[in-house]
C-alpha cells in the first residue's frame, strides 16, 4: 500500500473525487492511487505512485515476470518499484545534452544541480552559469478532464486535500473540473549507454542476479530507468455543474467558521438593520465579502494542512482554481527498458518497459518501440551516400554472419542494390526466430555501431 | 537480374504474437513493396515483394 500521507494532497483530492463513490476504505484509497495512474498513463509515461523525488535515469529495480507485472498494473493501475537494487552513477549527461541545460561539464551531475543550485555554487560563480530547475528541459502533459460527485469517495481525503474543498467554497455535489500539471520537466538518457553500463554492472553482480534468478524460481526482470518526468507545480479548476444551495458541510469546512448567513429582508429571522430591502449593489457587495471570507477561512485550513503549498487563485459559487507549488519538482513518470535475468545470471538484451506492459500479444500493423527506432536509424542509413551506406551494409552482414551474411551476399550478386539486399537477408534472418524483439536488438545494435562508425 | 521477391517457410512453432511482429517490421523495411501468405502443401509460405530497382551497376 503507498505511503499516502506522503503523497501530494492534490493528488489524494483528485484521485479521491475521480474514484467515486466506493464501498469500502481500502478499495477508495486504491482507487485513488489507481486513477491517478490512469491519468498520468494517458501520455504515454509509466507512472510514479506516490510522487516521489528520489527517482533517477539510472536507477535499477528488480520486478516480476510479465504476466504477474501486467495483471498488477491493469488491476492498479501504476507499478510499485519497491526492489532498489542500484543507481547508477557516473551517466554521461553532458555529452547527451552537449552541455546544455547547464551541464557545462561532465563534473555537472543532473538532477543535483537543478535540485540544489547552492551545491554548485563555487562552479557557477567561475563560469556565471545559472542552475536551478527553470534551465532544466522542458516537457508538457494534457491537461485532463474529471466529473466529481461528492460522495464516499470524495469525503475520504478532505483531511488531507484540497479539491474537495472546493466543492464546499462553490457549495454543490456536483462539479466538473481540469487538472493541469504545470512547470514540467524531463531529463534522460539513451539507451545505448544505459545499456552498456548495466551490463557492466551485472556482469559484477553476476552472482547476486543468479541467486535472485534462481529463488525467484521464474522469470524475472531488472528495470533500468532513462527518463523522468518531474512536475513543479499543479492547478486543478473546477466548475459548479449544479445550482445547489448546501446545507450540510463537507468534511474540512467543520472547522471553517464562515459567515453567517443572513436571510433575505422580511424574512423572520432578518437583523432589525436589514429591515429594509437592500439595495442590488448591496447585495451584490455582500456576496463579495461572504466569498472573501469564505475563501480566506478555507485558505487559514489549506495553510495547515502537512505537506501542501495549496494556494486558492480564486473561488467563486461556479468556479474555484486551486494552485499547489512543490518546494522541488517530484517525478510523475518514468520510462524504462527492462532486462530479463537469465539463470546464468547474464542479462538477456533490453526491451521497453511500456511496450511489455502493453501486452504480450502483438497487434497487426503496430510497431513496437524498439522497431521504431530502428526504422529511424535504417531511415538514416537509407540517407546516406551510396558508398557509406555499402560499408554500413557489409560491416553488419558480417557482423551478424549466418545466415544473414549469405543471404545478403547472395541477393547483392544477383544484381540487387544494397537496400534490398539487407531487406532480404534482414527478413530472411528473422523468420522463424523467437522472440523477435531479441534478435531484432542484436541487429539493431549491429547497424548502431557501423552507423556511428562510419560518421 | 533484380530480385521481384523472395519467399521463405513459416514454421508451424513460430508463435503468433513474433509472426506479426514480424510482419509489420517487414513492411515498413526499405524496398519492401507488399508480402503475401499463402499455403503449400505442407507448410506456410510467406512471399515478399520488393520494389522494382535499377539493376546494380
Amino acid at each position: 500500500m503507498p505511503d499516502l500521507t506522503r503523497t501530494a494532497p492534490w493528488a489524494l483530492v483528485l484521485c479521491a473525487v475521480l474514484a467515486g463513490c466506493t464501498t469500502t476504505k481500502e478499495d477508495q484509497l486504491q482507487n485513488v492511487a489507481r486513477d491517478w495512474a490512469l491519468v498520468i498513463r494517458a501520455s504515454q509515461v509509466i507512472p510514479v505512485y506516490p510522487l516521489t523525488e528520489d527517482l533517477r535515469p539510472g536507477d535499477i529495480f528488480l520486478v516480476e515476470t510479465p504476466l504477474q507485472e501486467k495483471k498488477q498494473y491493469e488491476g492498479n493501475g501504476f507499478l510499485r518499484l519497491d526492489q532498489h537494487l542500484h543507481r547508477l552513477h557516473g551517466l554521461d549527461f553532458y555529452d547527451f545534452y552537449q552541455g546544455s541545460h547547464g551541464i557545462k561539464d561532465a563534473s555537472v551531475k543532473p538532477p543535483i544541480h537543478w535540485q540544489f543550485p547552492d551545491a554548485n555554487e563555487d562552479a557557477d560563480e567561475e563560469e556565471g552559469v545559472a542552475t536551478g530547475w527553470a534551465i532544466a528541459p522542458r516537457a508538457a502533459f494534457p491537461t485532463y478532464t474529471f466529473n466529481v460527485n461528492r460522495g464516499a469517495g470524495a469525503n475520504i481525503a478532505l483531511p488531507v486535500s484540497g479539491v474537495p474543498v472546493g466543492l464546499s467554497l462553490m457549495q454543490t455535489d456536483s462539479a466538473s473540473g481540469t487538472i493541469t500539471l504545470a512547470d514540467v520537466y524531463t531529463y534522460g538518457i539513451s539507451l545505448h549507454e544505459l545499456s552498456d553500463m548495466v551490463k557492466t554492472w551485472a556482469e559484477g553482480h553476476r552472482i547476486l542476479l543468479r541467486q535472485i534468478r534462481t529463488a525467484a524460481g521464474r522469470e524475472v526482470y531488472i528495470r533500468v530507468v532513462s527518463r523522468v518526468y518531474l512536475t513543479g507545480r499543479v492547478v486543478v479548476n473546477m466548475s459548479n455543474t449544479r445550482a445547489f444551495e448546501a446545507a450540510g458541510k463537507a468534511g474540512a469546512a467543520e472547522d471553517v467558521t464562515l459567515p453567517p448567513h443572513q436571510p433575505p429582508a422580511g424574512v423572520p429571522g432578518a437583523t432589525p438593520e436589514r429591515a429594509v430591502a437592500p439595495s442590488a449593489a448591496e447585495n451584490a457587495a455582500r456576496i463579495v465579502e461572504v466569498e472573501k471570507a469564505r475563501t480566506k477561512a478555507i485558505q487559514d485550513v489549506l495553510d495547515k494542512m502537512p505537506g501542501g503549498a495549496v494556494k486558492i487563485v480564486q473561488a467563486s459559487a461556479r468556479t474555484v482554481t486551486l494552485n499547489e507549488t512543490f518546494e522541488r519538482p517530484l517525478v510523475v513518470g518514468f520510462l524504462g527498458f527492462d532486462f530479463p535475468v537469465r539463470e546464468s545470471g547474464d542479462l538477456g538484451p533490453p526491451l521497453s518497459t511500456r511496450a511489455r506492459l502493453g501486452g504480450a500479444a502483438a497487434r497487426v500493423g503496430a510497431l513496437t518501440d524498439a522497431q521504431e527506432e530502428y526504422v529511424i536509424l535504417r531511415q538514416a542509413v537509407e540517407g546516406s551516400d551510396v558508398n557509406a551506406k555499402e560499408a554500413i551494409y557489409d560491416a553488419v552482414a558480417k557482423e551478424i554472419g549466418d545466415t544473414f551474411l549469405t543471404e545478403y551476399e547472395k541477393s547483392k550478386t544477383a544484381g540487387d542494390g544494397t537496400t534490398i539486399a539487407f531487406t532480404s537477408a534482414k527478413t530472411g534472418w528473422l523468420v522463424g526466430k523467437s522472440p523477435q524483439h531479441v534478435h531484432e536488438f542484436e541487429l539493431y545494435n549491429a547497424l548502431l555501431k557501423a552507423w556511428r562508425e562510419a560518421q | 537480374m533484380p530480385t521481384p521477391f523472395k519467399e521463405f517457410d513459416i514454421p508451424d512453432d513460430w508463435p503468433p504474437d513474433d509472426v506479426v511482429q514480424w510482419m509489420n517490421a517487414t513492411l515498413r523495411e526499405p524496398g519492401v513493396k507488399s508480402i503475401e501468405f499463402y499455403r503449400e502443401p505442407g507448410n506456410l509460405v510467406v512471399r515478399i515483394w520488393f520494389v522494382k530497382t535499377a539493376p546494380a551497376s
